[in-house]
């Protein structure tokens, strides 16, 4: 299966995914990917890329890697404005497609996305990785399965200290990620769309939001001359409540300032017969209240190490070992499923978020964003399918 | 120590130029052989993934595996593309292709397989615990020395960045006078009943003559190395051990009951040459733990604490006199922390209990390409002999109830 990459910053994660894949997937995998062409503007980085990762040609135009023949899956890792056009196309030439988060820069580019690349019958995915570790998934599984009750209230957080500094240090420069054009919104998109994903495919529904956003550094040095300074045109840190079609309410918290916590995605769930939380800094536990506990004077939440075989996923990578699972097999995971849905011509949902799960993502995001202006809530009416 | 790559048979060099431009496009290829599937899945994972992490002009390439079950052979054949597999190490460890011995074979197989390597000129990592007794252990450390090669021992949790982390601090001072440790590895090792079921059938691990020892070899070992390599030199220990299932149903046939001829449980008191207290805890029958090894070690100006399941993080207390004062919980994912530069830095998870091997068979690969051990904190085979005069020392103490003397040959 050839496998062409455009961007190379979570391209690297992604490709290190694919060479990894047959150690962990060979026994429920048919094809083997063959990494054919990477794309990048940059000829000497794209061409050191390459050569370490041992992709067999380079491009620095997107257009001629739909074009290549022998590229039967896109992985689009390119920035958000990127995505459109080259997902679209690339499907149009028979190639399935894996696109990263956000999907889109708006709801309306990301519809499109969806509506075009459905109408080739290719297969297509948005790299939601959170989606993929044993912790989120049993999660999922107690609040389907009713155990928890009714859901009434969801605490959803994402804090991250990017860059490993925070982007609270104002001498940093005014990369694609402080530009709408480039990136649609800010930490509402980059963080915040991991957050709503998680929050639809454990909970269910979003049906209506209303936010506040935040933008503390308004202006930062040009990465081509840091002399001079560009303006700041997203926001830094949004706060919202939410209404879930369930019933239950909720707030949810994003922000690339604090300096604190490094990949703190952190959701609080409570339903009327039991709770649970996880925080993506511990990937491998979740902490599971359960209200029907017969000895209700020693009840308490326990904490639940999700790497025993009997864990989805961890029967694929090491069962048992102290912290066995994290961001790089939630990569392999992704990529192994959006392979063998692409086998078998198969929609990735519902484990996996196809473009429209990307596209109802995109829809939250832009509401709050519009409540942010207009200060009202926002009803979540989504396109049909 | 100087060490010579033997000769490569056939085409005369000692490396061969990578000739078909396959996935990895680096120069240089050394050949790794690999014995046993259990733990060796995750090292034959990590040669695999040390091209993709270090940049580096010598390259790992996995010429051949052996293991005595051929249908896991050929899965771990299939899975990590390895070039042959053979149904015994002799084959493997005599292939001229192969240049490093990776022993991942249960211990009793160690002692023989890994002498017969090194008179061979292979490199040689080895598995813990080093041997299933100090004497095997030491004649392994002598065969290594006598053959001129590098050997390690895979204690393979000094590697974690948080583990470095504390050993950093002790050696800088930071925790002043070291007074004590406390370290221990419980575990329940499968699943979630694990040992703690009776009918769980009698695996190797239960077994003297495979193994060794029960839990003071199989997690103890770890424990004591991590005491042995934060602390320094042990003196004196004082334990106790205990077998609570004492029969198990044979693997070949369950209606069949065997002897579980080791420990399940122990538990050891240790004296350090700096005058320094410990005590181990081993365990492979606790309830509610899935991978806790954990130690914690208190100084006159400060204290750390660490737990495996929690491998990213390091609680640290700094005395410091102020109203604040109290353990932080470090995240030790920043790209300036030890050993985190080449991983995913600042991720939920972005360093990972797979990535302690990477670490490892990459210091692993430097020693062997440079003939010599190149990172002093590095575990090697001296270490794994004392680390097994300490098990068999607590056994003995566990026996006579006495206090017995480490007092290791040169």
């Amino acid at each position: 299966m050839g496998i062409g990459l455009i961007g190379y910053s979570i391209g690297r994660v992604h490709t290190h995914s694919w060479l990894n894949l047959r150690q962990f997937y060979s026994d429920s995998l048919v094809s083997s990917p063959r990494l054919v062409a990477v794309c990048g503007r940059n000829k000497n980085a794209v061409s050191s890329f390459a050569k370490h990762y041992g992709y067999d040609r380079i491009y620095n135009d997107w257009r001629e890697l739909v074009n290549d023949t022998e590229i039967n899956i896109l992985d689009n890792c390119a920035p958000p404005n990127l995505h459109l056009e080259a997902s679209v196309n690339a499907a149009e030439k028979g190639k399935a497609v894996l696109c990263e988060k956000p999907l889109a820069r708006t709801a309306s580019e990301a519809y499109e996305m969806y509506r075009a690349t459905e109408k080739t019958g290719q297969v297509h995915m948005t790299g939601f990785n959170k989606r993929f570790f044993p912790a989120t998934l049993y999660a999922r599984e107690l609040v389907q399965s009713g155990r928890l009750g009714k859901i009434t209230h969801v605490v959803a957080t994402y804090y991250n200290i990017e860059m490993g500094e925070g982007f609270s240090n104002p001498n940093l420069p005014l990369t694609w990620l402080f530009r709408r054009e480039i990136a649609g919104h800010g930490a509402m998109n980059d963080l915040g769309s991991h957050l709503v994903d998680l929050m639809r495919f454990v909970i269910g529904e979003i049906s209506s939001v209303c936010g506040a956003i935040q933008i503390f550094v308004k202006e930062r040095p040009l990465p081509e001359d840091t002399t001079k300074k560009g303006a700041v045109d997203v926001e830094d840190a949004i706060a919202g409540c939410l209404r879930f079609a369930g019933g239950a309410i909720g707030t949810i918290s994003v922000s690339w300032m604090p300096v604190s916590v490094h990949d703190y995605l952190a959701l609080e769930v409570y339903g009327t017969e039991g709770s649970f939380r996880f925080c993506f800094e511990r990937p491998t536990e979740l902490e599971v209240y359960l209200h029907d506990d017969r000895d209700f004077a020693l009840n308490g939440y326990r904490t639940i190490y999700c790497t025993t075989r009997e864990h989805s996923l961890m029967n694929q990578f090491w069962p048992d070992q102290g912290s066995s699972y994290g961001f790089e097999q939630s990569f392999v995971s992704e990529i192994a499923h959006f392979l063998s849905a692409v086998e078998r011509s198969q929609s990735v949902e519902p484990l996996g978020a196809s473009f429209y799960d990307g596209y109802l993502t995109a829809l939250i995001n832009d509401e709050l964003a519009a409540s942010a202006r207009d200060g009202r809530w926002h009803a979540i009416r989504p396109e049909p399918r | 120590m100087s060490w010579q790559l033997p000769p490569v048979m056939g085409d005369g060099m000692r490396f061969v130029l990578n000739p078909d431009r396959s996935r990895f496009i680096l120069s240089n290829k050394i050949g790794v052989g690999l014995i046993g599937y259990g733990i060796g899945r995750v090292h034959a994972h990590a040669w695999k993934n040390i091209p993709l992490f270090y940049d580096s002009s010598i390259v790992p390439k996995l010429v051949g595996f052996s293991a005595r079950d051929p249908k896991k052979t050929m899965e771990m054949k299939e899975s990590f593309d390895f070039e042959k597999s053979y149904s015994d190490w002799q084959n493997l460890v005599r292939d001229p292709a192969v240049q490093i011995i990776d022993n991942c074979s249960p211990p009793k197989l160690h002692a023989e397989s890994c002498t017969t390597a090194a008179e061979a000129g292979k490199a040689v990592l080895c598995e813990k615990p080093l041997a299933r007794s100090a004497d095997e252990a030491y004649e392994m450390y002598r065969a290594a020395k006598r053959s001129n090669i590098v050997a390690m021992s895979g204690f393979t949790v000094r590697f974690a960045p948080a583990v470095m982390l504390a050993k950093n601090l002790i050696e800088s001072g930071r925790l002043g006078k070291i007074f004590s440790i406390r370290c221990c590895y419980m575990n329940i090792e499968s699943g979630y009943n694990g040992y703690l079921d009776p009918n769980y059938p009698l695996h190797w691990h239960f077994d003297r003559d495979i193994a060794g020892h029960g839990a003071i070899s199989d997690l103890g070992s770890h424990a004591l190395d991590m005491a042995s390599f934060l602390l320094g030199e042990v003196t004196e220990v004082c334990g106790a051990t205990q077998t609570i299932v004492h029969e198990r149903p044979l693997v070949t046939d369950p209606s069949r009951m065997g002897k579980v001829t080791v420990d399940d449980v122990a538990v050891a008191s240790l004296k350090f040459k700096s005058g320094a207290l410990g005590t181990i805890d081993a365990s492979w029958m606790a309830s509610g733990k899935k991978d806790y090894f954990y130690f914690e070690v208190h100084g006159s100006e400060g204290s750390v604490r660490f737990n495996f399941e929690r491998l990213t993080e390091l609680e640290v207390y700094l005395k410091d006199g102020s109203e604040f004062n109290g353990y932080k919980n470090v995240i030790v994912t920043s790209k300036n922390h030890p050993n985190m530069d080449k991983f995913w830095a600042d991720q939920g998870g972005g360093f990972g209990w797979n990535h302690l091997f990477v670490v490892e068979l990459k210091h692993f690969l430097d020693w062997v390409v440079a003939g010599e051990q190149v990172d002093s904190l590095d575990p090697t085979f001296r270490d794994g002999y004392i680390n097994s005069l300490l098990i068999d020392s607590i056994v003995e103490s566990s026996r006579s109830e006495k206090w017995v003397k480490i007092e290791p040959k040169m």
